[in-house]
């Protein structure tokens, strides 16, 4: 019999989650002090999830009206505060959980962030990753004291030589701790470093790297260094099976196995007690236009730079650019011909699979037979009853049929992730 | 301060006349063999914050030396393991952007309960001018929050309200930053500054730091190191006290440092890196200095109103 196992990953902020609902308890206040991830990293290994991925951003966005009002209102951006330090208190929640915290090439110093996941991996005992992003924000950039971001495919360019000198150090680190410590000089075109490596090599060596990017040059970058993709691309089986297979044939051309990428598609399946009581959740959640309007067109507008809210909802889209986001622009784009149609198309995009744990884990095995793999990333609202949802109810739906991990039986995340 | 229902904070204890006793973890030689603290997964550091704090120690002060693990990584486990004890982090003026600590040190105030202080450490600490900027500016960022912004307007449908969230536009000699942060105000406003002044090469102190360490004036923390295998009595040239003798010497001693000098209290730097010399303060110096009334088993709380308890005195 086939293996047909799959991966599941979560997607989170070290943000709030939903505030204002009826299941909302009182985690919209107190989840600054970290104990609502900790409870839910730790769900997410009780129903044997490869990792967490800890998503990150460097602003408070006032694209949106030119103020924050949007932004704050609904908690698009911020607050949202910095995982790399929740990452070692989950770390000492769990034993067997991944957790990918993301980082951005454009503002992290580099010895800085090599030492960081160094010693982040030993903590963890080789349980962490990095999810690498490049940042597109010119406002994240002026909080670092620069005027703006370097251009889309430059900042890959940096990117790619930034990754090669964290590699260094970490590839320098001893095998034997009674081994002197090396130091390391990189002197690049934009990356400089001039580094003493801190301690003996880290369980896994390097981080697992996971990165989302399905422009022309992300997916060359993923070919060249990805670990784990994540991408939204997974509202048909065709488009879902083209991009994989686009992902394997650069990492292919890079001169890796294909399957050492591990290709994720976000979902937020949507999980009743009855098929019927599953879309009629759906249905409540079409519902809510007004707010689903306004806090996707400022999420859009922030992530892309662009304002979107004096456009006429209901006339055809002016001529949008954007210097990093790309393919979520184009995606939005495709869901209609004006704003009020993408945004009410793109806001519930990740909502494909409907219905009882049953019937979706059934959906969810065709998928993967079709698409040929990786697994999903589950993202949505992170209340803890639609966490319960998941690992308690799909979760052991999709075990019964072997299409999911029932054990971890290795130590590191790289491990895992590259059992099957 | 305001706390949501339901929430439990260990409340400040009342103005005593208890000076603060806590611990500076430097840079040690450990003699052969590699240190407890050298562990590169920390857990040489998770033992010593736990012994710590069951010994009622108020506060441990992480080095910034660059071998070994990384102290802002491993500050958030110290702070997962420990309910009551204050951590105190290194932060470089030079490698580490200050829009990414105050994020740091933010989050890690948030997560430990207002229990976080932090120094600056390397060159950019010694040069007045440049570092205190730096702190100038944290303290911005964090301010460009109020501390009441997060309103939860549940008729209304407003998590943050936006008027209380404002960019603060600096531009200095050596950083800028437009802001504002993207974190809620830390528990403590600006979580205090607790800086060792070094040696007597260092330039003037950093401006408005809440505590010295080092130094041995009024609101400073004397550091001292115990020796219990001679008796000598020094001053090393960064100003740590050397006090040997047996413990009861040692006490006796360190009451008389506390009241001649008006310091707001004690950090315990150990003379070596191991596990043993570790204990020995711990379970046989600190009960003693605790019954002597120089400091007091720790009740937790905030490390600035402790801070400022101390300097009080």
């Amino acid at each position: 019999m086939p293996d047909r196992r799959f991966h599941l990953a979560w997607f989170m902020n070290f943000s709030n989650p939903p505030w204002n609902g009826q299941w909302a308890g009182r985690d919209g206040r107190e989840w600054p002090n970290g104990k609502f991830h900790v409870d839910f990293a730790r769900a997410l290994e009780r129903a044997c999830f490869d990792y967490m991925m800890l998503e990150d951003s460097s602003m408070v966005s006032d694209q949106y009206e030119g103020s924050s009002r949007v932004d704050l209102k609904y908690g698009l951006y911020a607050p949202k505060h910095d995982p790399v330090m929740l990452a070692p208190v989950l770390a000492a929640a769990t034993r067997h959980l991944g957790i990918v915290a993301t980082c951005s090439t454009s503002f992290y110093p580099p010895e800085i962030l090599a030492r960081r996941f160094h010693t982040l991996d030993h903590l963890s005992r080789g349980r962490i990753g990095w999810n690498i992003v490049t940042s597109s924000e010119d406002r994240a950039a002026q909080n670092f004291g620069l005027p703006r971001l370097p251009e889309h495919d430059k900042r890959y360019e940096m990117a790619d030589e930034y990754v090669d000198a964290v590699e260094q150090y970490w590839s320098a680190a001893p095998v034997d701790p009674a081994d002197p410590l090396p130091s390391i000089q990189v002197k690049g075109s934009y990356v400089r470093m001039d580094a003493t490596v801190p301690g003996p090599r880290s369980p896994q060596g390097r981080p697992v790297y996971c990165q989302a990017g399905g422009s022309p040059r992300g997916r060359r970058f993923a070919g060249e260094h990805t670990d784990t993709l994540l991408t939204g691309a997974g509202s048909g089986n065709r488009s879902m099976k083209e991009f994989r297979d686009d992902i394997r044939s650069c990492a292919a051309a890079a001169g890796r196995d294909p399957d050492a990428v591990k290709v994720l598609f976000i979902t937020s399946p949507i999980l009743g007690d009855t098929i019927e009581e599953a879309r009629a959740k759906r249905r409540a959640m079409e519902a809510a236009i007004d707010s689903r309007i306004e806090s996707t067109l400022g999420h859009i507008g922030a992530l892309t730079d662009n304002d979107l809210s004096g456009v006429p909802l209901d006339e055809p889209f002016g001529d949008l650019k954007t210097n990093g986001h790309r393919t979520t622009l184009a995606d939005f784009m495709s869901y209609g011909d004006t704003p009020r149609e993408a945004a009410l198309g793109w806001s519930m995009k990740n909502v494909r699979f409907v219905g009882t744990p049953d019937s979706v884990a059934e959906e969810m095995g065709e998928v993967m037979d079709d698409v040929g793999g990786d697994g999903f990333l589950i993202s949505g609202g992170i209340t803890r009853r639609y966490l319960a949802e998941i690992t308690d109810g799909l979760v052991p739906a999709l075990q019964r049929r072997g299409l999911v991990r029932s054990n971890y039986e290795y130590a590191t995340l790289r491990e895992n992730l590259m059992q099957f | 301060m305001t706390t949501a229902p339901g929430v439990t904070r260990h409340t400040t204890p009342p103005s005593t006349d208890d000076p603060i006793l806590g611990w500076f973890q430097a840079p040690l030689d450990s003699g052969p063999g590699p240190g407890f603290l050298d562990r590169p997964d920390a857990t040489g550091h998770t033992w010593l914050a736990t012994q710590l704090e069951c010994a009622g120690v108020e506060m441990l002060v992480l080095d910034g030396a660059e071998a070994g693990p990384d102290p802002l990584a491993v500050a958030p486990l110290v702070v997962a393991h420990t309910e009551r004890l204050a951590v105190v982090v290194p932060v470089d003026p030079v490698g580490l952007p200050p829009w990414m600590a105050a994020r740091a040190i933010a989050t890690l105030d948030h997560l430990a309960d207002g229990r976080v202080g932090w120094y600056l450490t390397g060159p950019g600490a010694d040069c007045t001018e440049r570092a205190n900027e730096y702190v100038d500016l944290l303290r911005r960022l964090w301010a460009s929050w109020d501390a009441d912004a997060l309103v939860m307007d549940r008729a209304a449908n407003v998590y943050v309200d936006h008027t209380k969230v404002r960019p603060i536009d600096f531009t200095g000699r050596f950083y800028a930053s437009r802001g504002p942060l993207n974190t809620l105000r830390p528990p403590q406003g600006a979580p205090p500054l607790v800086q060792p002044l070094g040696g007597p090469d260092r330039a003037a102190p950093i401006g408005n730091s809440d505590a010295f360490v080092g130094g041995a004036g009024p609101g400073h923390l004397l550091v001292v190191t115990p020796v219990t295998d001679a008796v000598v009595e020094d001053t090393t040239p960064d100003g740590t006290h050397l006090l040997g003798g047996p413990v009861a010497r040692i006490v006796d001693r360190l009451a008389a440092l506390l009241t001649g000098t008006g310091a707001a209290g004690v950090l315990l730097r150990p003379a070596d890196g191991t596990r043993r010399g570790a204990s020995e303060l711990i379970d046989e110096l600190v009960p003693a200095l605790h019954a002597a009334g120089i400091g007091a088993p720790s009740a937790g709380g905030m490390l600035r109103s402790r801070l400022t308890a101390a300097t009080r005195r």
